[in-house]
């Protein structure tokens, strides 16, 4: 397992994907910042009142709401306000696992093996670290704004911070291992990172919630890593909350990371 | 008594209810570059996957190096190449070779990556793209891809497919010396059945999933006839004359007006005997029966049969 730990890890270099993807998430936070900077201006907004747009007062508040934030509350915010985090966890999940199917780069490997779990786990540590990479660039990326950002501060403590890193990194680690369940399912790229996207955009939780709903069940949708993302996540450490999004993290984690293991185990690789 | 590398007992693999692969014995020595020989659909592929670990037997036993498949310890041993490539298409060659080589654990990745594309000629090519490949260099680096860490038994499927005839050339030299170098053992698949017989040492002949007959290339040779091969424009009273004249039943005709005489017939007294029946002849000549034949042969035998 260890050896197949070596080869993804050299193929997440190798491929870029331990680099472009934590720029992607550190420049997507970056531009969402300079937006918002951009938008909330007062010089900027009266200058586009000058030019004729319909500029109202709701507006001229929205930069000192934005002030009244913090970067801690920003970076929550722009991870989980619409789900971006889990949305770029995976893509970039996706793409690394389906390459081993559409390309046959299985049949190179599998050989080797005995077993399929080796390879479930060697490419569940490797998604680990792809999203730790993600994610810590993500954070310094948010942290270096400090000195020259609008908001209120870092806000929060160390352990906020910490909580809401933790919370991430489970929630997406699990996310990728759904989307690396997706990928030996469906073993096309175009249809899997189709399908990643409808999952990430959380049109089956809003289906099954409303299904459930209508068949007067309990809202069994509130424990998908979507809605536990979007509702429990919380900028501010709560230990009832942190400890459901760890348990929620850890079990959806499992069940994919099995489902992976069964559907290599009996399906046949080529 | 000579060590069987690779042995299967009963192996079949159904799809959707229809067998692929239909009871499969199959037995591989030491050393020998064993031809697998079939038509399109045959199984082969088939066959190839499931000794290869990546397809399930439907039934059966797989036996390598004398343990079960299941074994770890025997499958580090393979060297494979089943049909496409699979390596990654936006990483280099040397890369692609660089990863396999970390999944087998190599010591020293680096030499062991130089020389494997040493031995298959892309040395140059190291740090292209594999997207950017030729379908030979592709192939080439298929097989790169299983030599790596010096594998004991290869399994290669088509591995000619897409080289021009100076890469068959290289190939063919390439697995002469692996065999007798290092005694690997090599079990291919082509449909060059000329280049086949120039390497292989022994042969399995397999139909519709049936395994229709196992064969040492000296027995091959054995029962390839010697035989003459006629041309006329009247091929059927050729025959009757032949019958008649020089009493020879065992002949064949084929389109075209070809007629071919087996056994121990002269080719003089063919030509006395046709000329006095008054059949016109186009053209006499002594042949010996190849792979190719024998197998077209065989296949139409069973299939008669």
């Amino acid at each position: 397992m260890l050896e197949l730990f070596r080869m993804d890890m050299r193929r997440l270099w190798a491929a870029k994907y331990l680099w472009v993807m934590p720029l992607c998430a550190a420049g997507l936070l970056w531009g969402l910042y300079a937006l918002l900077d951009l938008t909330s201006d007062p010089e900027m907004l009266r200058a586009m009142a000058g030019q004729g747009a319909e500029i109202t007062a709701e507006d001229y508040a929205a930069r000192q709401a934005l002030a009244d934030m913090t970067l801690l509350g920003y970076l929550h915010q722009a991870m989980f306000g619409g789900n971006m985090w889990l949305l770029g966890v995976g893509l970039g999940a996706g793409a690394f696992c389906v390459e081993d199917h559409t390309h046959g780069a299985l049949k190179n490997f599998l050989p080797l093996l005995s077993r399929r779990w080796p390879y479930a786990a060697a490419r569940a540590f490797a998604l680990l670290a792809l999203t730790a990479a993600m994610l810590t660039a993500a954070f310094a990326a948010v942290l270096m704004l400090a000195p020259v950002s609008m908001f209120d501060g870092l806000g929060g403590a160390p352990l906020d911070w910490l909580a809401l890193y933790v919370s991430a990194l489970l929630l997406g680690w699990a996310y990728a291992l759904g989307c690396a369940l997706l990928a030996d399912l469906v073993r096309g790229e175009g249809w899997t990172m189709v399908l990643v996207l409808v999952f990430s955009l959380g049109v089956p939780v809003t289906l099954l919630s409303a299904a459930l709903e209508w068949l007067h069940l309990p809202p069994l949708a509130d424990y998908t890593l979507f809605a536990t993302a979007y509702t429990c996540v919380e900028p501010l450490f709560e230990p009832a909350a942190a400890l459901r999004v760890a348990l929620t993290g850890l079990c959806w984690g499992a069940v994919y990371m099995a489902g992976s293991i069964a559907v290599l185990e009996r399906r046949d690789a080529a | 008594m000579p060590q069987t590398i690779l042995r299967t007992a009963g192996l079949c693999k159904n799809y959707r209810g229809r067998p692929a692969v239909d009871h499969l014995d199959m037995q591989v020595e030491k050393g020998a570059i064993y031809g697998f020989i079939g038509r399109n659909g045959a199984g082969k592929s088939t066959t190839f996957k499931m000794l290869a670990g990546l397809a399930r037997p439907s039934a059966g036993q797989i036996e390598l190096f004398g343990q079960p498949l299941t074994e770890a310890a025997a499958r580090r041993r393979l060297g494979v190449l089943i049909e496409d490539t699979g390596a990654y298409p936006g990483l280099s060659v040397q890369e692609n070779c660089r990863l396999k080589a970390a999944a087998l654990g190599l010591e020293d990745e680096k030499t062991a990556v130089q020389r494997v594309l040493e031995e298959v000629g892309l040395q140059d090519s190291a740090r292209k793209a594999c997207k950017q490949l030729s379908m030979g260099q592709r192939r080439r680096l298929g097989l790169a891809l299983a030599l790596l860490g010096s594998p004991d038994l290869l399994l290669l499927d088509e591995p000619t497919n897409g080289l021009d005839p100076e890469g068959i050339r290289e190939v063919r030299s390439l697995l002469l010396r692996l065999q007798a170098e290092r005694g690997v053992t090599i079990v291919i698949s082509s449909h060059l059945l000329g280049e086949l017989e120039k390497i292989a040492t022994c042969y399995g002949i397999l139909r519709a999933g049936h395994m229709v007959q196992q064969i040492t290339a000296a027995e091959l040779d054995a029962r390839c006839r010697d035989y003459i091969a006629l041309q006329t424009s009247e091929p059927h009273r050729a025959a009757a004359a032949l019958e008649e004249t020089l009493k020879l039943r065992d002949y064949e005709v084929l389109p075209g007006g070809e007629v071919h005489i087996f056994g121990t017939a002269d080719p003089a007294a063919v030509t006395a005997a046709l000329a006095g029946a008054g059949v016109p002849v186009q053209g006499i000549g002594a042949h010996r029966q190849e792979l190719e034949e024998y197998f077209l042969a065989l296949m139409g035998v069973e299939e008669d049969a």
